[in-house]
Formats: structure tokens, C-alpha cells, sequence
């Protein structure tokens, strides 16, 4: 280990946010506050991306570690206590200071503060509000906060932390509590879960009060997320996506952040994955919990245990409606919204287009161009005024062809298919 | 053919609702009305045309009408259209207002009609703005000078000046902050605890050395930058996607 007498800020920051890097939850979302004229700050519930960074993910929040140093010994994380890996560990008033001079010039949106557990859950728990009610109360800071509950904490603490906090999580790490206890031997599902549950309670009633009084502090306003590590514990897609529509539905949760496993430590009982972390079954994931949040689908619906994985050449809504051509062709100039809304290609934004502008008159394929609806994948799965936009074969097999191979060429799937002319068979010439 | 005329206005929200004021009564049925901001179009044979001063009475009076028969969301809308760079957005918004109350009937849901070709290049227009306005909340950078005056260089393609600057005096009301749009020579100018306004075609510059001492607060952010990438999962396709190269030249973390 090293060690060192006087870090500086520079030294500090390079490792602590570094260290909290693999955490992928950055949004700055799902609250709106004024500023309250004096101090500094506020929010803006769809959120603000500041930058973006060189693997192409959002930059809103000072994402950092208060400590990585820690006591528990995870199997995958870079910070466990057997990795020899160098320790810093921040002051609340360093933390403050960076978050308000970096929010004055606008770099971020607030801060996401994490941690490692420095002595006992609780102790991290109590330096973590500390910090952030010192930014809250003595530099009056109205942005942003994300704050990490650290598993195993009193209910004091997390409560006392929920009234400071924007957003609070927790993470799952893993779908199944087998995977949790061999890879995380320190967390157990009771120690997350528990906070987890007592956050819902606790914002069930602030809700209740804010109602009666509507100048009561408000208790974690943009909610809780968690995350969950993909592809380190064997676990399939089913597997995932029941567990997080259970956590939307039993938890309240807002989001879950789904983050493909990187290889940073060796270990045993980690699976050695050659190549690229599975960024592909991640996407697949994202695609699916967006189906569950906002288009009305169960996971039930998306996959089952006898077809426990997605399909890795077809997104998760295109699937499904192969597999359900009986509720197909829909006629755009009448289905409701979540009819609609279960079409390969159209989204909550086309719905609503349609929804609007059919009231003044029939919509045609020319309209749904103009208007900006995709129709690369919906033209198998849709009519216009009972015509369809070309003639095919509505069965699976003549889809799916098609759908894959527009994608492999990118090509228009209108017409005949682009391919190669060759020489013999287009030109009449035979081979000798 | 009818007779037309076209309006010449100033390049600004309320040059073009003034030119829908004066307008209004010119546009009797058969009768073409074209608004354009471009000062140097061609002038038309068969055509009439009349250059239209900003007035903020008419201005004012039009945003009250549009607000109060259509409601705040077809206003900022039509705002946003209003600050995009089309030529034909005037005329767009002229006749998206002669639809949404025609017949002295007004139809809060007028923009929702995307068959009419002015409504659907109306939402075109303001996605657009409202796309890039929304950047600009997180693409602007301040750096301290001396005198503790935030200031901030931008280059939009849209004048989004007056759009971020609610969003910008709510968050930081005690300082003294000025973001500057180097293309259109307008300058956004809050004190602190005072109301924002624009200042039109002016010239800023602040030297470098106005701002000595801001290194370490933009060399920390640059560090932080670099190390919150994950290198496994490096995609620069996908950030230049989010962050196209043109926003890049006044972002301190790309300098």
C-alpha cells in the first residue's frame, strides 16, 4: 500500500474518481427545483449532460469516491481491501469546494458522492452526510445530489441522508443472492435491500405529508436507482429483467442501470472473459427496460425460462412482434396509443405525432415520413387507411429476412433488395 | 394570381411577431403574406414590399394573444421556431397563427395538425432549437476573471441567448456572469442579484491573462475528465454523436 503524508487535490481526485468510474448511474434527473434566489443552484428534471467522455458516456455529475479505501472485499471491484491499489480519501470541505467551483462555472449538474467503507458502514455513512449537508446548508448549494446509501448502515443515517439528497442508491450487484454471496461476501441482500425498503417507506409518507403541507423538506425527490453487474455471475436475461421489474414494481424504483462486466481484478471465481466485455447483451438490456418503463410490456412478455436470453441480431420489441404477428398489421389511423406504442420502430414521441395529427385527417405513408416517423422496421407491422406500403408475405420467416438484412446493408427495405449484380447469372454468361 | 406582400423584419422574436402584427390585416383570403428576416432577398415583381421595425408594443401584444388563446406551449414553440435560422420561419409562424385561429376559433392544438406544411416545418424548427438550447444549458463554461466576473464564449447555431437565460439567472442569481454569442456578436449580461439583458452586436474579448489563475480549477476538470472514462469501453463514434466537434472549440476539457 502506499502511503503518503500530503496528497494533493490533483492526487486525490485522479484516484478517487477513477475508482468510481465503473458506477454507470449519471443522470441528473427526475427532479425540478428553483433556485431559491440566494444561494447557488437548482434542478431540471429532464436533466443536463455537461460533457461527454472518451467512451462516449454522459458527463452531468462530479462522480467521485469519498474514500476507496475499504474494508469489504468484493470480487470484482478494484477497490477491495486485498488489492494493492493506491488510497486517498477526500475532506468534506475538499468535496464541497471542488462541487461549488465547478458548478459556478458550470462543468457539472451536482455530485455523485460514493464510498468505500472506511472503518464500518456507519462510520462512511455519518462522512457522507456530513459533506453533503455541509454543501447544503453552508454553501446553500441547490444542484444536484446523488448520494450512495453504503450497505449495512443505520436507518438514522440513510433517513438523515434522504432529506439531503437528491437521489439515492443502492447497488443489486447481482440478479440472484447465490452470485451476490460468493462474489461480494461482505453485502448480503438483507443489508441492501433493507435501506432500499425503508427509502420507498419513508418517501411514501413524505408524499402523504407534502400533501397536507406543502412546505415539508422533501425525502429523496428524484428517487432511488440501483445497478446490477451483467455477465459475472451467470445469470441469463430472464433473470435480470425479472428482478428489475420486480425492483419498478415492488421498490418503486426510478431506474436501473444495467453495466457490462470489465475485467479489473483475477479471481477464481470471476469468469475469464476473453475479449470485450458483453456491451451487446447490455444494450439488449437497456432496450428491454425501456419496453418495461415507459411501453407497458412485462418481462414475462419479453422472454421466458425456455427462452431465457435475447436475440443478439434483433432489439427486444422487433422479437416480441415476430412472435406475435396475430396482432398485426396495426391501422395507424385508429389504434390507441399502447397499440401503437408496441410497434417495432415507433416511440412515445411518433405515438404521440400520430395521435395528433390524425385528427385533422388520414394519415398515408407519405405523412409518417414527413412527420419523422421511422418507418424502416414499422412498415412490416403497420397500415394506412388498410394499405399496407408494399406487398410481402406476412409471415415470420419473410420478415425477419427482411429486417436483417435492411440492417446488414443499410439499405432502404423498400422494392427490391440491393445486391450484388453477378456477372453469370445477371449477365447471361455461363462459367466454364 | 393575388397580390402579396412581403414583410422584411428584424431577425429576432419580436421583429417577427411585429411583422405577424402588421401583417394580420394585410393577409385578407387570396392575399399571399411572406415574413422575411433576410435583408437582402430578391425583390419580387408582382410584389409589395414593406420593411417592418421591431416595436415591442406590437410584440408584447401578439405574445399576450398567442399565450392567452393557445396557450404557453404553442407560444414557446412558435419562440423557439422564431430563433432558428430558417428564412421562411416568419411566414411559417404567421400562417401556423392565421390556422390556429381561424374562423375566430382558437385551437390550443393547432401545432399538432403536421399535414399543413407550415406546422410541420414549425416543429421541424423548433425540435432543432430546442435540441440545441437544450445543449447549451450543459455546453457552456465559465471562467473567473480578475474581477470575479463569470464569463463564457459560445458559437450556437441557433440564437439561443434569450432561451438559456432564465435557466442560467435561476441557478447562479449572486454573480456576475456574461455568456457571449461569438457568432451573432450578442452578449447575455447578468449582475449579480439584477435582471439579465441582451446587449446586441457588441464586440468582447477578454485577454488571457484576465483569467491567470483559472488553470488549476480547469486543470482539476480536465483530470477529472479523462479519468471517469472507462478505457474498456472507449467509443469516440458515440461521443462525437453526442458532442459533435463544432461545440467542442470553447469546452475547456477539449482545449
Amino acid at each position: 500500500m502506499m502511503i503518503q503524508e500530503q496528497m494533493s487535490l490533483e492526487d486525490k481526485l485522479h484516484i478517487l474518481s477513477d475508482a468510481a468510474k465503473y458506477d454507470v448511474a449519471c443522470t441528473s434527473s427526475g427532479n425540478e427545483r428553483k433556485g431559491n434566489g440566494r444561494g447557488i443552484g437548482n434542478c431540471i428534471s429532464a436533466g443536463i449532460c455537461h460533457s461527454f467522455s472518451a467512451d462516449g458516456r454522459c458527463i452531468t455529475l462530479l462522480k467521485i469516491l469519498f474514500t476507496n479505501e475499504c474494508v469489504f472485499d468484493c470480487r470484482y471491484c478494484i477497490n477491495r481491501s486485498s488489492n494493492d491499489v493506491p488510497r486517498a480519501s477526500f475532506t468534506p470541505d475538499e468535496v464541497c469546494r471542488l462541487t461549488i467551483e465547478f458548478y459556478r462555472r458550470n462543468y457539472i449538474e451536482g455530485l455523485f458522492l460514493s464510498s468505500g467503507v472506511l472503518h464500518s458502514p456507519d462510520y462512511t455513512m455519518n462522512l457522507l452526510c456530513e459533506t453533503v449537508y455541509r454543501l447544503r446548508r453552508q454553501y446553500s448549494f441547490q444542484g444536484y445530489i446523488h448520494l450512495k446509501t453504503i450497505p449495512g448502515a443505520s436507518a438514522h443515517l440513510v433517513e438523515q441522508a434522504g432529506y439531503l439528497a437528491d437521489r439515492m442508491s443502492v447497488n443489486l450487484e447481482f440478479p440472484t443472492a447465490e452470485g451476490l454471496k460468493r462474489l461480494a461476501p461482505h453485502k448480503s441482500r438483507r443489508t441492501i435491500l433493507e435501506p432500499m425498503r425503508r427509502i420507498q417507506l419513508k418517501s411514501g409518507e413524505n408524499k402523504q405529508e407534502l400533501l397536507v403541507c406543502p412546505h415539508t423538506p422533501r425525502f429523496v425527490p428524484a428517487g432511488q436507482s440501483t445497478q446490477m453487474i451483467i455477465g459475472a455471475s451467470g445469470e441469463s436475461d430472464y433473470q435480470i429483467v425479472s428482478v428489475a421489474e420486480a425492483l419498478y414494481k415492488k421498490f418503486s424504483l426510478r431506474r436501473v442501470f444495467y453495466s457490462a462486466f470489465v475485467q479489473v481484478n483475477r479471481d477464481l471465481e470471476l469468469p475469464s472473459v476473453g475479449g470485450e466485455p458483453p456491451f451487446l447483451r447490455e444494450h439488449r438490456l437497456y432496450q428491454a427496460d425501456w419496453l418495461l418503463r415507459f411501453y407497458g410490456f412485462t418481462a414475462d412478455e419479453l422472454l421466458s425460462p425456455q427462452r431465457p436470453n435475447f436475440n443478439t441480431s434483433l432489439d427486444p420489441k422487433c422479437d416480441w412482434a415476430l412472435g406475435h404477428l396475430e396482432q398485426f398489421p396495426v391501422e395507424v389511423n385508429r389504434a390507441d396509443y399502447y397499440t401503437l406504442l408496441r410497434v417495432p420502430g415507433i416511440g412515445n414521441k411518433s405515438a404521440r405525432k400520430i395521435m395528433g395529427a390524425r385528427r385533422y385527417g388520414s394519415l398515408d405513408f407519405q405523412d409518417l415520413k414527413k412527420m419523422g416517423v421511422v418507418l424502416k422496421r414499422a412498415v412490416y407491422f403497420i397500415t394506412c387507411s388498410g394499405r399496407m406500403m408494399f406487398s410481402f408475405k406476412m409471415e415470420e420467416k419473410t420478415i425477419l429476412e427482411k429486417l436483417t438484412e435492411s440492417s446488414r446493408e443499410g439499405a432502404a427495405p423498400f422494392g427490391e433488395p440491393y445486391r450484388q449484380l453477378s456477372l453469370f447469372a445477371d449477365m447471361g454468361l455461363k462459367q466454364e | 394570381m393575388g397580390a402579396k406582400y412581403v414583410l422584411v423584419c428584424e431577425d429576432s422574436i419580436d421583429g417577427i411577431f411585429t411583422g405577424v402584427y402588421d401583417g394580420w390585416k394585410l393577409g385578407t383570403p387570396g392575399v399571399q403574406v411572406e415574413l422575411r428576416v433576410e435583408v437582402d432577398g430578391q425583390t419580387e415583381l408582382f410584389s409589395q414590399h414593406l420593411t417592418i421595425e421591431a416595436d415591442e408594443k406590437k410584440a408584447v401584444k401578439v405574445a399576450g394573444t398567442i399565450q392567452r388563446k393557445l396557450g404557453q406551449e404553442v407560444y414557446e414553440q412558435l419562440c423557439y421556431a422564431a430563433c432558428s435560422a430558417d428564412e421562411q420561419k416568419g411566414t411559417c409562424i404567421y400562417y401556423a397563427l392565421k390556422e390556429g385561429l381561424a374562423g375566430g376559433k382558437a385551437n390550443p392544438r393547432v401545432l399538432e395538425n403536421l399535414r399543413n406544411p407550415y406546422i410541420l416545418k414549425i416543429s421541424r424548427l423548433q425540435l432543432a432549437v430546442w435540441h440545441e438550447m437544450h445543449r447549451f444549458l450543459g455546453f457552456v463554461r465559465f471562467r473567473e476573471l480578475q474581477n470575479k466576473i463569470l464569463f463564457s464564449v459560445i458559437c450556437p447555431d441557433y440564437a439561443v441567448l434569450p432561451l438559456i437565460a432564465p435557466h442560467f439567472a435561476d441557478r447562479l442569481p449572486g454573480e456576475n456572469w456574461v455568456i457571449y454569442d461569438e457568432k451573432r456578436g450578442d452578449a447575455l449580461v447578468h449582475p449579480a442579484g439584477d435582471e439579465w439583458y441582451i446587449l446586441r452586436q457588441v464586440e468582447m474579448k477578454p485577454c488571457q491573462e484576465d483569467a491567470c489563475g483559472e488553470e488549476r480549477y480547469e486543470g482539476l476538470w480536465k483530470e477529472f475528465c479523462r479519468s471517469i472514462a472507462v478505457s474498456e469501453r472507449r467509443n469516440q463514434r458515440r461521443q462525437s454523436q453526442n458532442l459533435p466537434i463544432k461545440y467542442r472549440k470553447h469546452l475547456t476539457e477539449f482545449c
